[in-house]
């Protein structure tokens, strides 16, 4: 098997996917080089992250980190959730993940931090493996494609 | 034997194993392995014959302009040009297809059109963007409303008077596509419109007639037909080329210079400015003698034949779509295909735990994934060394996906 059995495990059946009603912080992002989209919702009470939940289009291993990332970060004070980095995630996946697929493991970490920095935390500290992706505004949400940049004309397709 | 099995023993990486499987390379249209004729070429020219072109008097600087300008003759024989100046080496396609964009995009005037398609590498249309924002001019795009062909009524829709340059691949490098370019260029020039054309998955599998083809200019890359990175080809009409001023400046690309102007040197030279990639175009040569000798049609049938097979054999699988023309329509040498439930990348690292080079993602073609309501694909794609067997390993490791993850 080329993925750990955890992987698998969290990729068929996840324990923390899904959508949380009226959230209040949530963040999206993509991975540029794969498409991956993930987007993480979070519950907040009293600055704890009283719950969270991860949806998306993604592969076994971004699917796989959102879904123990949740669970190593629910329940825990916002400032704590948003300083969790990649190596306590890789250790609960039980996985050796290859460089060129460490962006998978990562996206989730920068999306969560993306959602709790809407509430004043420290979104720009290093995930621990390599720069998190381009990141949007918290409050930017799910789209279909980015605009053009200013001055780049609209494709017209007939 | 079949042609896969002759020319194998001419690619050395193809006898090293992956995963502790013997490799099975089905990424060539991400670039293609070299065979030892190539790397030979490449050494032989940097153990005898080094030197910087066309500057230089002494023996070595003569040996090295004669193989670079050799490789010149040797593509322009390839691709059918009616003469060495209008072969240009650059970086590649995606170099090739930004230059273009700077030579006419400089005569592009505010409310001018660019005429590209949905199907396009990323490289023959962001260059296009680019040169449409700074001149003020609007980007169309043909639309593949099937997610298989270009929508030719809209392609004569879209084609106006105001329309300066159709840019389309000849090859689509996801559907493999084979889109019919003569025709489109006939349009087009009927049009007033210039034509480029993304030869990047064409010039590998397909025997080329810039004559017959009538394109303005035609790009490909080295790395994707055998020869090393590094290398491209812009093909350029004679009579455009002239009439075009140089984007980039330099030395080699001038006759003579003052301190505040200069004069530009002849075709090719003035569309080369700098030390140009010497190596790069003896392997390219290299490459080009080595198509040659298998015979051009040849490879296209074998390669057809494989891209078939793979065709028919993944559609069969349960779960599995196939992307592109009907299998028998004849396409460019790739296959892109979706297991259901299973993500191109996640599908991909399985194969290559079976020795299988596949590629996946969105191919650099991310409109065209918009248009099929998907962010990626796996893809296989095939060269001269491929084989029967390769492709039946490809089909009985994709059966076995959805139980592996
Ligand atoms: C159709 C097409 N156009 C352009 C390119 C770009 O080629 P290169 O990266 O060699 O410049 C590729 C290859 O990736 C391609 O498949």
């Amino acid at each position: 098997m080329v993925y750990s059995t955890v992987i698998r495990d969290r990729f068929r059946h996840p324990r923390f996917r899904g959508r949380i009603v009226e959230p209040q912080a949530a963040f999206e992002d993509v991975n540029p080089l794969c498409g991956d989209r993930i987007r993480i919702e979070c519950r907040i009470e009293h600055g704890t992250l009283s719950d969270a939940r991860h949806h998306g289009d993604s592969c076994a291993i971004c699917a796989a980190s959102a879904d123990v990332l949740l669970e190593i970060v629910v329940g825990r004070a916002t400032e704590e959730a948003a300083a969790v980095l990649a190596a306590a995630v890789l250790e609960r996946l039980e996985a050796k993940i290859r460089p060129t697929r460490m962006r998978c493991v990562t996206l989730p970490i920068s999306v969560l931090r993306g959602a709790l920095a809407s509430l004043g935390g420290h979104p720009d500290e290093p995930v621990g493996e390599e720069a998190p992706p381009l990141r949007r505004r918290p409050d930017e949400r799910l789209r279909e494609e980015a605009p053009p940049p200013p001055g780049v004309p609209h494709v017209k397709a007939t | 034997m079949t042609l896969g099995e002759l020319c194998r023993a001419d690619f050395p990486i193809l006898s090293r194993t992956v995963n502790g499987h013997p490799l099975a390379y089905l990424d060539s249209a991400a670039s293609s392995q070299k065979p030892r004729q190539v790397i030979e070429a490449i050494q032989r020219y940097y153990e005898r014959s080094h030197a910087n072109v066309h500057r230089s008097i002494h023996t070595l600087g003569e040996e090295a302009t004669e193989l670079y300008e050799g490789a010149r003759d040797a593509v322009c024989g390839f691709i059918g040009a009616r003469s060495r100046e209008e072969v240009l080496f650059t970086r590649g396609t995606t170099e090739a297809i930004n230059l273009v964009a700077q030579l006419v995009g400089r005569t592009l005037r505010p409310a001018d059109e660019v005429l590209v398609t949905e199907m396009e590498h990323h490289s023959n249309l962001i260059p296009w963007q680019m040169a449409c924002r700074d001149h003020g001019a609007v980007l169309r795009a043909v639309p593949v409303p099937d997610g298989r062909h270009l929508d030719l009524d809209a392609f004569r829709r879209l084609l106006g008077g105001r329309t300066r340059i159709v840019a389309v691949t000849h090859v689509s490098n996801v559907l493999g596509t084979i889109n019919p370019v003569a025709d489109l260029v006939r349009e087009a020039h009927a049009a007033g419109a210039l034509v480029l054309v993304d030869g990047a998955q064409a010039a590998p599998h397909l025997a080329l007639d810039m004559v017959a083809l009538g394109a303005d200019f035609y790009a490909f890359s080295g790395h994707k037909l055998l020869g090393p990175t590094g290398i491209g080809v812009l093909y350029g009409r004679k009579e455009v080329l002239e009439r075009l001023e140089p984007a980039w400046g330099g030395g080699e690309m001038i006759k003579e210079v003052w301190i505040d102007h200069a004069q530009w040197n002849d075709l090719p030279w003035r569309f080369e400015p700098g030390t140009p990639p010497i190596a790069g175009a003896v392997g390219l040569a290299a490459a080009v003698e080595y198509l040659d000798k298998l015979g051009m049609p040849r490879v296209t049938v074998h390669e057809q034949e494989l891209t078939r097979r793979a065709q028919d054999a993944l559609a069969a699988i349960p779960g599995v779509t196939v992307y592109g023309p009907p299998s028998g329509e004849g396409r460019g040498a790739v296959v892109a295909f979706n297991v259901e439930g299973i993500h191109p990348h996640d599908g991909a690292a399985v194969l290559d735990e079976a020795g299988i080079a596949v590629r996946a993602g969105h191919h650099c073609a991310q409109p065209l994934m918009k248009r099929l309501g998907i962010a990626g694909t796996l893809r296989a794609s095939f060269s001269v060394y491929n084989t029967a067997a390769e492709v039946e390993r490809l089909a009985r490791a994709v059966a076995t996906l959805p139980a592996q993850l």
